[in-house]
C-alpha cells in the first residue's frame, strides 16, 4: 500500500510544528511503521536539529531533486528508531530551489518504501506552505491556544480547503491546564468552536519538550512524560484508534465538553 | 526506487510547461516551442510515476502562451488528457480556442442531458431576455455546487484560488456564449472573478470613525458621505458588464441570490450583486460583499458589507451575529466591545435613522 503523505503546517510560526513532525514521526515508527520525513523548510532547516540528525546529513532534499544525489543516499535512517529516516532541508537554498511538481515527484518516488510520510511545512502561506501542500493526501494543522495562531490556522484551513484536499485534522499544542482553569487561556472547546474542523490530539505545555529539543532527543523516544504520551496517542488515532481526549483542566472530561460542543 | 527518481529529476521541470494546482483545476501553461513537441513533453510530465495518479480525474486549465490553437489541436490535447482521465475545462487566454471547446463541451453535455436545464432557464426568465442578457440560473435552482455556477459575482478569494484576469475574461465569454448557444445549465463552471485586494478594503475604514463601547443593543454609526472607496470597483458602472444586471432601486432582487453551503474563513472574500444566503459560519477574519441582504445561518464574526452598492436598506441577519466589522449601504458600525448574552433566536441588523441598529428576530415584524 502507498505511503499516506501527510503534511504538519500551521500558517503561525512558532507554534511546534517541527517538534510535533518529530514526535509524531517516532511515534508512528515505534508503532512499527517505517515512516519518511520530509523537511519542506528549506533555508531553515530544524526538523534534523530536533532528532538530532544535523551532524550525519550528507545530501538533503534539493540535492535530490537537482539529482546530484540519489534518494537513498540522501535519507537518514534513525539508530535509535530504525524504521524512521528523515530526508532533510538545504541550508544553503531558499523555498524556490524545488516547485510543487518536484515534491509531488518525490514523494512519489518514496511512496512504496513507506508507511507514512510526514512533511514539515513552513511557517506562512507562501511558495514553501505551497510546495510542502502538494503532495499531501492529508494535513495536520498545528495550533496554541491564542487567537493569533487560531486565526492564522482558520486561514490555512481555507486555503487547504480550496486547493481541494480534505479537511485537515487539529492538534492544540502547548495546551496549559492552569491557566485555562483560571479562564486566562482559550480552552479546548473555545478553539474547537472558532475553526470547526476534527481534533486529533491536544499535547500540553512540557517543560520536558525544550529539553529534548536542545538535545536533539525528541520526547516521544520516552516511555512516560505528559507530552510523550500525548503524540503517542495522536499517531494512534492517526492510525485509525478511537481514543478518548484527555482531559487536562481537571474539571469535566474534555470529550464530554466537546461532544456537547458538537451536539451530540 | 533510486533509478526512477534519477530519471525522472534528470529533466527538469522548469522547461517550458509549468503547473499549478487551483481551486477550480489544474493551471497547465505552455511556453515557448512547437506544439508536437510540446504535447509529447506534457505527456512525458504527466506520466511520471506518482503524478499520474495525483492528477487523475483532475480538470485542467489551459494557458496557451500567446498560441494560436486549431481545433484540431484541442482535440489532440483533448485526446491525450482524456487517455489520462484528465478533462480538459478552459483555455484561458485564447477566446477563440475557448469558444470551440465550450461548443464541444455543450454538444457532449447536451448528449447527455438532453431537455432538463431548458425548462430550468425558462422558469428564471423570460424566453426573450434569456438570450439576450444571458443571465444565470438562480443559485437556488442548482444542486449543492451552486454558488460557483450559478454566481458570476460571487468569488472565494484565497491565495491558493490563483484567479486571474484572464480568467475572468473567459468565464465572461463562456457565460455569454453559453447564454446564446445552449442553456446555462450545461454551461462550464464559471472562474471567479478576482477579488479586490481585502487589505485596500479594510484600510479604508479607520476605526476612529466609530464610537467607543458602551452602547448594547444599539450602535452609534457614522454616516459616510461616498461610499467606500473600494465600492466602484467593484460595481464598475462606465464599463458594460459581462452579464447584465438592474440594480436600479429594484430592492435587492436584481441579481438570483446566492446560496453558499459552507462556512467563510478568514482571509476568503465572498461577493455577490444580489443577496447572499450563508449556511455556515462567517469567521473572524473573513469579509462577506452583498449588494442585496445577507443572511447568515451561523455565527456571523467576521465583516459583512450589506447593500454594497450603496442600498441603505439592505439589511444582514444572522442566528448569531457578532460581526468585527458592519457595513450597509453607506454606513459602517463596529461591534460593541462587550455585548450582553442574547437570548433571542436570531439577530437582524438594519439602519434606523442615521445608524446601523441590531434587533432581536422577532418573527418577522419588521
Amino acid at each position: 500500500m502507498p505511503a499516506r503523505v501527510i503534511t504538519i503546517t500551521s500558517g503561525k510560526g512558532g507554534v511546534g510544528k517541527t517538534t510535533t513532525t518529530a514526535n509524531l514521526a517516532i511515534a508512528l515508527a515505534r508503532c512499527g511503521h517505517r515512516v519518511a520525513c520530509l523537511d519542506a523548510d528549506i533555508g531553515l532547516r530544524n526538523l534534523d536539529v530536533v532528532l538530532g540528525l544535523e551532524n550525519r546529513i550528507a545530501y538533503d532534499l534539493v540535492d535530490v531533486v537537482e539529482g546530484r544525489a540519489r534518494l537513498n543516499q540522501a535519507l537518514i535512517r534513525d539508530q535509535r528508531v530504525p524504521d524512521l529516516q528523515l530526508l532533510p532541508a538545504a541550508q544553503s537554498r531558499d523555498k524556490t530551489a524545488v516547485n510543487e511538481m518536484q515534491m509531488v515527484q518525490l514523494c512519489g518516488a518514496l511512496q512504496n518504501d513507506f508507511d507514512f510520510i510526514l512533511i514539515d511545512s513552513p511557517a506562512g502561506i507562501e511558495h514553501g506552505f505551497r510546495n510542502a501542500l502538494a503532495p499531501a493526501h492529508e494535513a495536520i494543522i498545528v495550533t496554541t491556544p491564542e487567537v493569533s495562531a487560531v486565526r492564522d490556522a482558520d486561514r490555512i484551513i481555507g486555503l487547504i480547503e480550496s486547493a481541494q484536499k480534505p479537511t485537515p485534522r487539529l492538534i492544540i499544542n502547548r495546551l496549559r491546564p492552569l491557566m485555562i482553569r483560571h479562564g486566562d487561556m482559550l480552552d479546548t472547546p473555545d478553539v474547537l468552536e472558532v475553526l470547526a474542523i476534527d481534533l486529533i490530539g491536544i499535547v500540553p505545555e512540557d517543560e520536558a519538550i525544550v529539553v529534548s529539543t536542545n538535545r536533539g532527543s525528541p520526547v516521544a523516544l520516552q516511555e512516560k512524560g505528559g507530552a510523550s504520551a500525548a503524540y503517542m496517542r495522536i499517531a494512534r488515532r492517526l492510525l485509525g484508534e478511537q481514543i478518548p481526549f484527555q482531559s487536562f483542566d481537571g474539571t469535566t472530561s474534555l470529550l464530554d465538553r466537546i461532544a456537547r460542543l458538537l451536539g451530540r | 526506487m533510486e533509478e526512477i527518481l534519477g530519471e525522472a529529476l534528470a529533466n527538469p521541470l522548469n522547461s517550458c510547461i509549468s503547473f499549478k494546482g487551483t481551486r477550480e483545476g489544474l493551471h497547465i501553461s505552455l511556453g515557448e516551442g512547437a506544439w508536437q513537441d510540446l504535447l509529447k513533453e506534457l505527456a512525458v510530465q504527466l506520466d511520471r510515476p506518482g503524478v499520474q495518479s495525483f492528477f487523475r480525474g483532475a480538470r485542467v486549465l489551459l494557458e496557451t502562451g500567446n498560441r494560436a490553437i486549431g481545433v484540431s489541436e484541442l482535440e489532440e490535447l483533448i485526446g491525450m488528457l482524456a487517455e489520462r482521465q484528465m478533462t480538459l475545462s478552459t483555455v484561458l487566454d485564447d477566446p477563440e480556442a475557448q469558444n470551440v471547446l465550450a461548443k464541444m463541451q455543450a454538444s457532449a453535455e447536451g448528449q447527455a442531458v438532453p431537455s432538463a436545464a431548458p425548462q430550468a432557464a425558462a422558469s428564471e426568465a423570460p424566453p426573450a431576455a434569456a438570450a439576450s442578457e444571458a443571465s444565470p440560473p438562480a443559485a437556488t435552482e442548482g444542486p449543492a455546487a451552486a454558488p460557483s455556477e450559478g454566481a458570476p459575482a460571487a468569488a472565494t478569494e484565497g491565495a491558493a484560488a490563483d484567479s486571474t484576469a484572464s480568467a475572468t475574461k473567459s468565464s465572461a465569454e463562456s457565460g455569454s456564449a453559453a447564454g446564446a448557444e445552449h442553456t446555462p445549465g450545461s454551461s462550464p463552471p464559471s472562474e471567479p472573478t478576482p477579488a479586490a485586494d481585502p487589505s485596500a478594503a479594510a484600510g479604508a475604514t479607520p476605526e476612529d470613525q466609530v464610537p467607543g463601547p458602551g452602547a448594547d443593543k444599539e450602535t452609534k454609526t457614522t454616516a459616510l458621505p461616498p461610499p467606500p472607496e473600494y465600492l466602484p470597483m467593484e460595481h464598475p458602472r462606465n464599463v458594460t458588464p459581462p452579464v447584465s444586471f438592474d440594480d436600479s432601486e429594484s430592492k435587492n432582487d436584481s441579481s438570483p441570490a446566492l446560496i453558499f453551503r459552507r462556512s467563510v474563513r478568514s482571509g476568503q472574500t465572498l461577493k455577490h450583486k444580489g443577496t447572499i444566503v450563508i449556511l455556515g459560519d462567517v469567521h473572524p477574519g473573513a469579509v462577506v460583499i452583498a449588494e442585496g441582504d445577507v443572511f447568515v445561518w451561523g455565527r456571523l464574526r467576521g465583516l459583512v458589507h450589506a447593500g454594497a452598492a450603496g442600498n441603505n436598506s439592505a439589511t444582514v441577519s444572522a442566528l448569531t451575529l457578532a460581526p468585527t466589522q458592519l457595513r450597509i449601504g453607506t454606513h459602517i458600525a463596529r461591534a460593541p466591545d462587550q455585548r450582553t448574552q442574547h437570548t433571542s433566536p436570531a439577530e437582524i441588523a438594519r439602519v434606523r435613522g442615521n445608524q446601523i441598529v441590531l434587533e432581536p428576530w422577532n418573527g418577522g415584524r419588521i
